[in-house]
């Protein structure tokens, strides 16, 4: 398979060019559920509102790390799925191999 | 790779269950599954295969696998992209019937994996609680055609329909009644946020997760349904904001928490009517029976915690152990994942009204009935609670054993145990047939009697049966 990536978002396509939010051409073509416009917009502010502790938590959780003398944890969350029982085998190839 | 071509196999049967995604669907070509990927997905499918996302997945054990195949058995050759084998999953079980615990860790998992897709630039398309299954005990996801690209100013389009498949249940199954799970049933897209928060008592508008991503999250749906436009300034997303979203879900979904226990059936081996001498009797019994009926998969009605499934997993069955209480399913699959078992999957399951087909046509959510694998069937001190505590006559009983297995392992309860004099207690015996001899006389119009061995020390009776 071949095929290259277009820019994801073109400059004309900027959804907040004009301050208000509209789905992208991207978003138009591949979105096949409904968001729901006010899923939309309520996920922004909660987000907006979750940054602060949300950093706070980040920054401490590194203070700490380097207190102990480990090395900086990421500002991302963990995840949590356990490692993967039952490595591939060999001879099953993937879609990407 | 050798494979058929699509001239020498049967013509495609595509899944009833598959038709929402304009990315690809699934289908079966001579009871094999595929996945065809549709060339509208070309760029994104690529984006994912050059970042090495879903072979990160798979080899974590966190997406399904699958083999590339020739695309000459698509289903609908225009539009295909590719066609992929996956690897059938061990069971195809639905959110409403999955225990607490279940939901749960299929919400973790997608959190998970839509935190693990933004690192790499690229976002989850849906969250449907449909797109996992549990497969050698653990949830893993089966759509390999969810994730897109990310532009990182977009809201996460999958948010409403994650709160709603998995937020919204949780909470109300652990702060409302662990039961009102199976709402899910009535609402196969999720239950609507507006009714969770109604139902929702006062006090979780003091979580700071439930009141945002129900509470208010129900009253910005009113607000914006009423003015129909989603011509709402917000401010962009953003790296850091959509992080924050994240943990914040992530965060209310570990915050809510529900413990097994307190009920009937969760407590019934504490309360077990049997002496040490009949319960040892019956496992040996029980065990012998499994062995001589042989196959690979056995459904365990009525399996409670799940002390005869760990004796089919012992002799290498794949078990489904289905059971109408919630606490007794959860306390099981508890008890299986700190155990890594792998081959007892624990469902709710209400015999006397079980899973129904849902969705369009009535054909997208197979029925209980129409899903069964079995090779055995155990119904353990199951026929007592059907017959007396539901009045469902001993020969129906024996006709959906019939068709859900070629074998089937049965106790009859007669009516001197304390269980049934129990069942009996509050109410008239109006069983004239409930008897040994009733109960053979009812099995034999589906199944022949291949073994009946009384448990010692008590007046119960194992019957192993083969379907005629």
């Amino acid at each position: 398979m071949t095929g290259r990536l277009p820019p994801q978002v073109a400059h004309g396509d900027d959804p907040r060019a004009d301050g208000v939010w509209r789905p992208s051409k991207l978003m138009h073509l591949l979105a096949y559920i409904d968001p729901g416009s006010g899923s939309l917009a309520i996920q922004a502010v909660i987000a907006s509102a979750m940054v602060v502790p949300f950093v706070l938590r980040s920054q401490i959780k590194r203070g700490v790390s380097r207190l102990r003398g480990h090395s900086p944890v990421a500002p991302t969350v963990t995840t949590t799925a356990p490692e993967s029982a039952t490595p591939p085998p060999d001879d099953v190839p993937l879609a990407h191999s | 790779m050798t494979t058929p071509s699509a001239r020498e196999t049967a013509a495609p049967a595509r899944d009833p269950g598959s038709f929402r995604d304009p990315s690809g669907f699934v289908f079966r070509r001579d009871g094999v599954l595929y996945r065809q990927v549709n060339r509208v997905f070309a760029e994104d499918w690529q984006a994912a295969l050059d970042a090495g996302l879903l072979r990160r997945w798979q080899e974590s054990g966190r997406l399904v696998r699958h083999d590339v195949m020739e695309t000459s058995l698509a289903a609908d050759p225009e539009r295909a992209l590719a066609v992929l084998r996956p690897e059938p999953v061990d069971f195809v079980s639905y959110p409403y019937e999955w225990t607490f615990g279940q939901l749960k860790d299929a919400a973790l998992l997608t959190l998970d994996l839509q935190e693990d897709a933004e690192r790499a630039g690229f976002t989850l398309r849906d969250a449907s609680a449909y797109n996992v299954q549990f497969h050698r005990g653990r949830p893993i996801l089966i759509d390999s055609l969810s994730v897109e690209r990310l532009d990182p100013a977009e809201p996460w389009s999958a948010y409403r329909q994650f709160c709603q498949h998995f937020v919204a249940p949780l909470a109300l199954m652990a702060r409302r009644d662990v039961r009102l799970g199976l709402m899910l049933r009535d609402h196969l897209d999720g239950i609507p946020l507006d009714l969770a928060s109604t139902l929702l008592p006062a006090r979780t508008r003091l979580s700071v997760g439930l009141a945002s991503h129900v509470h208010l999250h129900a009253r910005a749906q009113r607000r914006f349904a009423r003015a129909g436009s989603p011509s709402r300034r917000t401010a962009g997303m953003g790296p850091t904001r959509r992080a924050a979203l994240l943990d914040s879900l992530r965060r209310t979904v570990d915050g809510v928490r529900w413990s097994p226990g307190g009920t009937e059936w969760a407590d019934y081996d504490h309360q077990s009517p049997y002496s040490d001498e009949s319960a040892r009797a019956k496992e040996a019994t029980v065990e012998a029976m499994l062995r001589d009926a042989g196959g690979s998969v056995a459904w365990d009605l009525g399996a409670n915690v799940g002390r005869f499934s760990a004796i089919a997993a012992g002799l290498g069955r794949r078990v489904m152990a289905w059971d109408a209480d919630a606490a007794a399913s959860d306390l099981h699959y508890r008890r299986l994942k700190a155990d890594r078992a792998t081959n007892v999957l624990p469902l709710v399951q209400d015999l006397v009204n079980p899973s129904p087909g849902l969705g369009w046509a009535g054909a997208e959510r197979a029925a209980f009935v129409d899903r069964s694998d079995a090779d055995v069937v155990l119904a353990l001190a199951l026929v007592h609670h059907l017959a007396i505590a539901n009045n469902v006559p001993l020969e129906a009983i024996a006709s959906l054993l019939a068709r859900l297995g070629p074998n089937a392992i049965v106790e009859f309860v007669p009516k001197d145990d304390p269980m049934v004099r129990r069942l009996l207690g509050s109410r008239r015996d109006v069983f004239a047939d409930y008897s040994q001899d009733g109960f053979e006389r009812a099995f034999a119009t589906r199944f022949r009697t291949v073994a009946r061995v009384p448990i010692a020390g008590s007046t119960r009776v194992l019957y192993r049966l083969e379907r005629t």
